[in-house]
């Protein structure tokens, strides 16, 4: 029996292949990836590796890095050169970041983002996003706040440790299911670097494939409350004295396509939100007046959605996947595609909100 | 000693919703997959209802004793062996499957064969074991692992790039004539009871068919969350695009506050625990069932039980190299393919074998 035991110990050592046959000191983390639009006509992208430079101390603004660039007409051909200038294996395993130039997205997002999904080492939920002026400002950009190279960027995009309302985040994963489903658009933010930081607060939105706008602030944070439920919104209501801000904590959207028989087809809206106020001029003491503020906060997200909805109808882009609702309902052969194309233009909006507010924080 | 059955069934169900049972499913998805899964469901239970029925009439004894006792040796022993040589392909499928996960996720840079090799040796060194100690290797591992693959599709349903439209997309293809080859993978996930054969001999079979019919509610559980789940996370045509969807998309999900952060390692590691669990079942039952062919003979000398152990490490070896050898002359599309041969044929030997048993139990007085 103790033979047997021990043969299973030694057994079970071998599983313990930690290293894989290269260890630690000889291997380059890539931790972000940038592709940028090349110099030369010739080439496709420029891709571009973020490398870690390990040190022994971690500490604030410290944190070091080499970014390598290679042009290429395949991002696996480039990584096969890159892989020829240093001298340590690469390795995918903690890459986090996916920066794409906003140039390099007028060409179809599907083929390019087949490698990323191809390649087991690469995290399903790295963030992409769009880097302005170019990835590699983005990637080479040195915040001063950074212990581990690329660390902001993740822990920015992080619904955990960053929780605004402007910042959208996008995964790897997510943003292919977006470009290849019919019904369903892209929608990726774009990354700012500013004095010793970054600024996540704006985003573009894709049609099918490819580029078709960009949102500004306010509407990048509409879409991001509308998409993610966990956001903490901010509401502003009224103005001068009367102007109230409600924090809102929970913002659940509830969509439906409706064609009545007679009339115009339209999409119903229902927003429940629950917060608390957060700042108010006047005082709140009655219930009336909480009252009169959720139904002026009500009438207000009412109207401010109903706007948003219709710029996007305009620009003919459906990151909410209206178009899935639709394929619900009426089927997702061809012929329905077609139909909700020409239906999505037409359709009205018609958005009811409901807002509850549990109360005035610490002071009436 | 009941519940040990419980363990096996629930081990294939939870073990087939990553492997070899969705890519049926997933490429039939527009050819009634849907009501394949519904029809499977009353097949495979009405399967599992009938065997059990049939067993329970022969206490304390296995399918070698029964054969033994109803059928002459030259029907019994080719069937015998083809039972176990059926029996040990399903872990051998499972097993190469999983090599190619392992390959592709855990050791890019190991060779395929030494990977197979490993599990393998592992596989043979249990599966060489007494039937009573694996059943309680059965239960530590389930019930280890049961917990974090509830935790696992939790965490899926509830996450936020789970849409549920996609599913609800699906129902546009409800309707629609289903496939043989979606039929029987979709009945395979019920296969586990088919271990009753030999673990009978350890079993009061009588007292589960009380507890039957929590197998039907686990079944329509398993498959839904088999096929559906990936859907939601990738849509209906893009489930189609990667080779094992349901790993594909733990790697969507996040656990922020856990040891580590890629929800897909805690599955790989805990899908290769089941796997090798299956692996030493399926080739334990497998051998259990060959060894029926020697039953009657004397095997209470000793220079018997020595001969006994030779020929179980020769055959359990024999068939290792036998898996090598699968795993060397095919690429992954072939050996996709000869699964789905061999989940067409074993449906067909499945339903004779419930039929048989349950006619033999019909004229055994009880």
């Amino acid at each position: 029996m103790k033979y047997h035991l021990l043969i299973i110990f030694i057994m079970v050592t071998f599983f313990l292949a930690g290293c894989q046959f290269n260890d630690i000191d000889k291997r380059f983390f890539v931790v972000a990836i940038g592709i940028d639009q090349p110099e030369n006509a010739k080439h496709h992208f420029r891709v571009m590796l973020k490398l870690t430079i390990p040190s022994a101390q971690v500490e604030a603004g410290k944190s070091d890095f080499q970014i390598i660039t290679q042009e290429s007409n395949s991002i696996s051909e480039a990584i096969r050169v890159i892989q020829s200038l240093v001298d340590k294996k690469l390795d995918f395993g903690h890459c986090r970041v996916i920066v794409l130039d906003k140039k390099i997205m007028q060409s179809n997002q599907l083929d390019l983002m087949k490698w990323f999904i191809k390649r087991p080492d690469i995290q399903g939920i790295t963030y992409v996003a769009v880097g302005e002026p170019s990835a590699k400002e983005v990637l080479s950009w040195k915040v001063k706040s950074e212990r581990l190279p690329a660390n902001a960027l993740v822990l920015a995009f992080n619904e955990v440790t960053n929780r605004s309302p402007y910042v959208l985040s996008e995964i790897l994963n997510d943003y292919y299911m977006r470009l290849r489903e019919s019904g369903i658009d892209p929608y990726l933010p774009i990354i700012k670097p500013i004095n010793g930081s970054f600024k996540i607060n704006t985003s573009v939105v894709l049609k099918g494939k490819t580029i078709k706008a960009e949102l500004n602030r306010d509407e990048t944070r509409l879409l991001n409350e509308l998409l993610n439920p966990e956001k903490t919104a901010l509401i502003d209501v009224g103005k001068g004295k009367d102007q109230i801000f409600v924090n809102a904590e929970q913002t659940k959207t509830n969509m439906k396509i409706i064609i009545p028989k007679k009339g115009n087809p339209y999409v119903d809206v229902q927003i429940k939100i629950k917060g608390f106020i957060e700042e108010s001029q006047k005082n709140l003491h009655r219930r009336s007046d909480i009252k009169e503020s959720e139904k002026k906060a009500a009438i207000l997200v009412s109207a401010r959605v109903k706007n948003f909805l219709e710029h996007l109808q305009k620009l003919e882009v459906d990151p909410l996947g209206l178009g899935l609702k639709y394929q619900v309902k009426h089927g997702i052969t061809k012929n329905e595609l077609y139909q909700w194309k020409n239906l999505y233009p037409k359709l009205e909006f018609h958005v009811k909100s409901d807002v509850k507010l549990k109360g005035t924080g610490t002071m009436y | 000693m009941t519940r040990h059955f419980f363990y096996i069934v629930m081990l294939t169900m939870m073990l087939n919703i990553i492997l070899n049972v969705p890519m049926v499913l997933v490429q039939d998805r527009f050819h009634g997959s849907i009501i394949s899964i519904v029809i499977s469901i009353i097949i495979g239970s009405l399967f599992i209802f009938l065997f059990i029925i049939g067993m329970s009439r022969f206490p304390k004894k296995g399918l070698p004793e029964i054969f033994h006792e109803k059928f002459p040796a030259y029907i019994r022993n080719p069937y015998l062996v083809f039972l176990g040589i059926m029996w040990m392909a399903s872990g051998t499928f499972a097993l190469v499957s999983y090599s190619y996960v392992v390959k592709l996720y855990l050791n890019p840079e190991m060779n395929l064969l030494l990977i197979l090799g490993f599990l393998l040796f592992i596989i043979i060194f249990g599966a060489s074991k007494k039937t009573d100690s694996i059943l309680y290797l059965t239960e530590i591992i389930i019930v280890i692992a049961a917990p974090m693959v509830a935790f696992i599709l939790f965490k899926a349903i509830t996450s936020k790039f789970f849409y549920f439209d996609h599913i609800k997309r699906m129902g546009h293809f409800i309707w629609q004539i289903p496939s043989y080859s979606s039929i029987s993978a979709a009945t395979y996930i019920f296969i586990g009871y088919i271990n009753l054969a030999i673990v009978n001999r350890f079993i009061d079979s009588r007292k589960l068919i009380k507890v039957l019919w929590t197998l039907p509610i686990i079944g329509i559980f398993v498959l839904c969350s088999t096929f559906f789940i990936p859907m939601g996370f990738l849509g209906v045509n893009g489930v189609n695009d990667v080779v094992f969807p349901w790993i594909f998309i733990t790697d969507s999900l996040r656990m922020e506050f856990g040891f580590i952060e890629r929800v897909l390692y805690l599955t790989l590691c805990l899908y290769l625990l089941l796997v090798l669990l299956f692996g030493i079942i399926t080739w334990h039952i497998g051998l259990k069932l060959l060894e029926g062919v020697f039953i009657g003979k004397n095997t209470s000398a000793k220079t018997n039980i020595k001969r006994e152990k030779l020929f179980t490490f020769v055959f359990l070896i024999g068939m290792g190299v036998l898996t090598l050898i699968l795993q060397a002359i095919t690429n992954q599309r072939q050996f996709f393919y000869i699964v789905k041969l061999w989940l067409n044929i074993r449906f067909p030997a499945e339903f004779m074998l419930v039929v048989l048993v349950y006619l033999i139990s019909r004229r055994q007085k009880a």
